[in-house]
C-alpha cells in the first residue's frame, strides 16, 4: 500500500523527523530560518564574512543539540539563543570581559557613521541604530532578554523557556534592561544638547 | 516613564523590523553547512574508510608488545628439571666405574679395609637401615 505524503509538511513534523536523525528534514528547516537568522548574525558581527561563519557554527550546534528542543518556544527563538551563545564563544574569554562602551563612545561612534554619510538614512533609522548600539552595551543577561523579546519577537513565556528561567525573571530583567536603556538614552541626549 | 518606555520599545521594534530578513537566502552557505554536518556525522566517517585515532594507536601498540613477549617466551627451550637418573645413582655404587687400582690398594691393606670401602659405597644407594648391613654391625 502506497503512502501519500501531504504536500505541505509543517515545521513540527520536520522538527520531529530531524530529531530522529533525518538530515534532509533539518536542511529544510534551516532553509526556512536562514535569511532571518543571518540578518541577526550580521547585526551581531558587523561583518558579513564573520556572520556567515557564526551562522555555520550555529547550525552545526543546533543539529547536535536538536534533541533538546522541546517545542515550548519557536524554533527561531531557540536558534537565536544558540546564535547569541556561539557569538559570545567566538568573541573569546578576553573580549567578553572588556568593559561595555560608554554613552560618550556610542555617541562618537554614531557621529562617525553619520559623517561617513548615508544620504538615504532618515532620522528614525539613525535613532534605531543608536538604540541597537545601546543594547550591545547592556550587561549580557539584560541584552539577551531585550534581543529575544524584540529582535527574535519571542513572547515572555518563550523567552523564559529558551533561556531556562522563569517568566517572572524575564519580566524583571526586561524591566531593568529598559530602565538602563532609557537612562543611557537620556545621557546621550544630554551629551548631544551640550554639543549643540 | 511609561511614555518614555513606549517610545523606546517602538524604536526597538522599528529596528527589529528593519533587520528582519534584510538578507536573502544564501544557498552556498547552506550547502557548505550541510556538507560540514554530514562530514561530522559518525556514519559518514565510517564510510570514508579506516582512520587512526589515539585510542586505536595505543591498542595496536599494546597488542604488538604482548605478541612480542609471547613469541620470545616460546622460542626459548623449556627448562629441564634437575633430577638424577637411575644410571647416575647406579654409577655411584657400581664397582666397575671406580678405579680397579683403589680396590687393589684396599685389598693390599687388608680385608677389613676392602669390606669397609665396599660397605661405604653400598650405603650410597641403600639406606643405612637396610637389612644387608645388619650382619656387618
Amino acid at each position: 500500500m502506497q503512502t501519500v505524503e501531504p504536500p505541505e509538511t509543517t515545521e513540527n513534523e520536520l522538527v520531529a523527523r530531524a530529531q530522529n536523525g533525518d538530515l534532509d528534514a533539518f536542511s529544510r528547516l534551516m532553509e526556512g530560518v536562514q535569511p532571518r537568522l543571518l540578518s541577526q548574525a550580521i547585526v551581531f558581527c558587523q561583518d558579513p564574512d564573520l556572520a556567515r561563519d557564526l551562522m555555520q557554527e550555529t547550525m552545526i550546534a543546533a543539529w547536535k543539540s536538536l534533541k533538546r528542543f522541546d517545542g515550548t518556544c519557536q524554533l527561531f527563538t531557540w536558534l537565536y539563543v544558540i546564535l547569541q551563545r556561539q557569538h559570545g564563544r567566538a568573541r573569546g574569554w578576553f573580549s567578553r570581559r572588556l568593559p561595555s562602551p560608554t554613552a560618550e563612545q556610542i555617541l562618537a561612534g554614531s557621529q562617525r557613521e553619520a559623517a561617513a554619510g548615508t544620504e538615504n538614512s532618515d532620522f528614525g533609522s539613525d535613532e534605531a541604530e543608536l538604540v541597537r548600539s545601546l543594547v550591545s552595551a547592556l550587561p549580557p543577561k539584560h541584552r539577551e532578554v531585550i534581543r529575544l523579546r524584540f529582535y527574535a519577537d519571542a513572547s515572555e513565556a518563550e523567552t523564559a523557556s529558551a533561556l531556562g528561567i522563569s517568566v517572572g525573571t524575564v519580566k524583571s530583567r526586561l524591566h531593568h534592561a529598559l530602565k538602563k536603556l532609557q537612562g543611557m538614552r537620556e545621557k546621550l541626549n544630554l551629551l548631544r544638547g551640550e554639543e549643540h | 516613564m511609561k511614555d518614555d518606555n513606549q517610545d523606546l520599545t517602538e524604536l526597538l521594534q522599528n529596528d527589529a523590523h528593519r533587520i528582519r530578513e534584510s538578507e536573502e537566502f544564501d544557498f552556498i552557505l547552506h550547502q557548505d553547512t550541510m556538507r560540514r554536518i554530514r562530514l561530522e556525522e559518525p556514519g559518514e566517517n565510517r564510510e570514508r574508510g579506516f582512520y587512526w585515532s589515539p585510542l586505536k594507536v595505543s591498542a595496536t601498540a599494546a597488542i604488538a608488545v604482548i605478541a612480542a613477549v609471547l613469541v620470545f617466551r616460546f622460542d626459548e627451550p623449556p627448562a629441564q628439571p634437575e633430577t638424577k637418573s637411575g644410571q647416575e645413582i647406579a654409577q655411584v655404587g657400581d664397582p666397575e666405574s671406580n678405579s680397579v687400582l683403589s680396590y687393589r690398594n684396599a685389598f693390599a691393606e687388608g680385608e677389613d679395609v676392602l669390606l669397609a670401602m665396599l660397605d661405604q659405597e653400598a650405603r650410597v644407594v641403600l639406606p643405612r637401615s637396610a637389612a644387608v648391613f645388619e650382619s656387618n654391625r
